[in-house]
C-alpha cells in the first residue's frame, strides 16, 4: 500500500516553521490546522507539522485565525 | 538496599544545534540592521556559540498585532524585521543567550528551538514578499479544493478558442466564394 503522507512522499524530514508555502497547504481558509484524516499526513509528521505551525504563529508569520 | 548513583549524562554537556528566530523592531533603520545583527552574533560568540547559518532580517507584515512592554508602556507592532540564526552551543550557555534576548529592547519577540545542522527550508519564496493579501490568496489557492475548482474554469477557455478561429475561417471562405 503506497503512503499518502505529503512529507514522506517528498522526502521531507524536518518541517521548518519558516517554510510558509508548505505550512499553508495544511491550513483551512480560516487558519485552522487541517486534520490528518483530511490531508493523509501520518501521525508522526502531523505532530511535527502542528508544532511548526504553532512556532510560525508565535512569530507572527501565520495568523492564529484568519478573519 | 544498594543506593542508586545518578551519573550526569554526558549528552547534555555536548554542544547542540539551536535556532534563534527573532523579530526586530521596525523602528530600526535599514542602515543599522547589519550592525544590530553583527552585535547579536558577537554576543552569541561571547557565550561560546558558533554560527552555522543565518537568514538576514527581512521586513514583514505581522499576521497579527503584537504588544511588548517597553518602559512600562505597551508598544504595539504590526510590522517587523524577521531574521534567524542557527548556532552550535553548549546547553549551559543557552541560559545566557535567553537572558540577553529578554533584555534586548530592540527585539520584539524571539523563538529558541532545537534544530539540525542541515538546511531545513524547502520553499523558495522569501518571507518578506509574503504580504497579508498574498498570504490569504495562498491559503485559498494552494488547498486541494481551490485547485479542483480552478481547473474546470480554465478548460472551457481553451476549448472555445479553436471554435472561434474555425468560425472566422468559415466566414472568410464564404466571403471569398461570394466574391468569386
Amino acid at each position: 500500500m503506497s503512503t499518502q503522507c505529503y512529507f514522506k512522499q517528498n522526502n521531507i524530514k524536518h518541517i521548518d516553521y519558516k517554510d510558509l508555502e508548505i505550512l499553508r497547504k495544511f491550513l483551512t481558509p480560516s487558519g485552522k490546522i487541517m486534520a490528518s484524516k483530511r490531508t493523509g499526513v501520518c501521525k508522526k509528521n502531523q505532530r511535527k507539522l502542528s508544532t511548526a505551525i504553532k512556532y510560525a504563529r508565535f512569530m507572527g508569520l501565520l495568523p492564529y485565525i484568519e478573519v | 538496599m544498594a543506593k542508586k548513583t545518578v551519573t550526569p549524562s554526558t549528552e547534555t554537556l555536548e554542544p547542540r544545534i539551536y535556532e534563534i528566530g527573532y523579530l526586530l523592531s521596525p523602528a530600526v533603520r535599514d542602515e543599522d540592521l547589519e550592525t544590530r545583527v553583527s552585535e547579536l552574533k558577537e554576543t552569541l560568540a561571547k557565550f561560546g556559540a558558533t554560527v552555522i547559518s543565518e537568514g538576514a532580517p527581512e521586513f514583514i507584515d505581522l499576521a497579527y498585532e503584537m504588544t511588548r512592554v517597553i518602559d512600562n508602556k505597551n508598544v504595539r507592532f504590526n510590522q517587523a524585521y524577521f531574521g534567524w540564526v542557527k548556532i552550535e552551543i553548549e546547553p549551559k550557555g543557552i541560559a545566557l543567550v535567553k537572558e540577553f534576548m529578554d533584555a534586548n529592547i530592540g527585539i520584539i519577540r524571539y523563538l529558541l528551538i532545537l534544530s539540525t545542522r542541515e538546511n531545513t527550508v524547502i520553499g523558495k519564496k522569501p518571507l518578506g514578499k509574503m504580504i497579508k493579501g498574498e498570504r490569504k490568496a495562498l491559503t485559498s489557492d494552494e488547498t486541494g479544493e481551490a485547485k479542483e475548482e480552478a481547473a474546470p474554469a480554465a478548460a472551457p477557455e481553451a476549448e472555445l478558442a479553436p471554435e472561434a478561429v474555425e468560425a472566422e475561417l468559415d466566414a472568410d471562405i464564404k466571403e471569398m466564394v461570394k466574391e468569386a
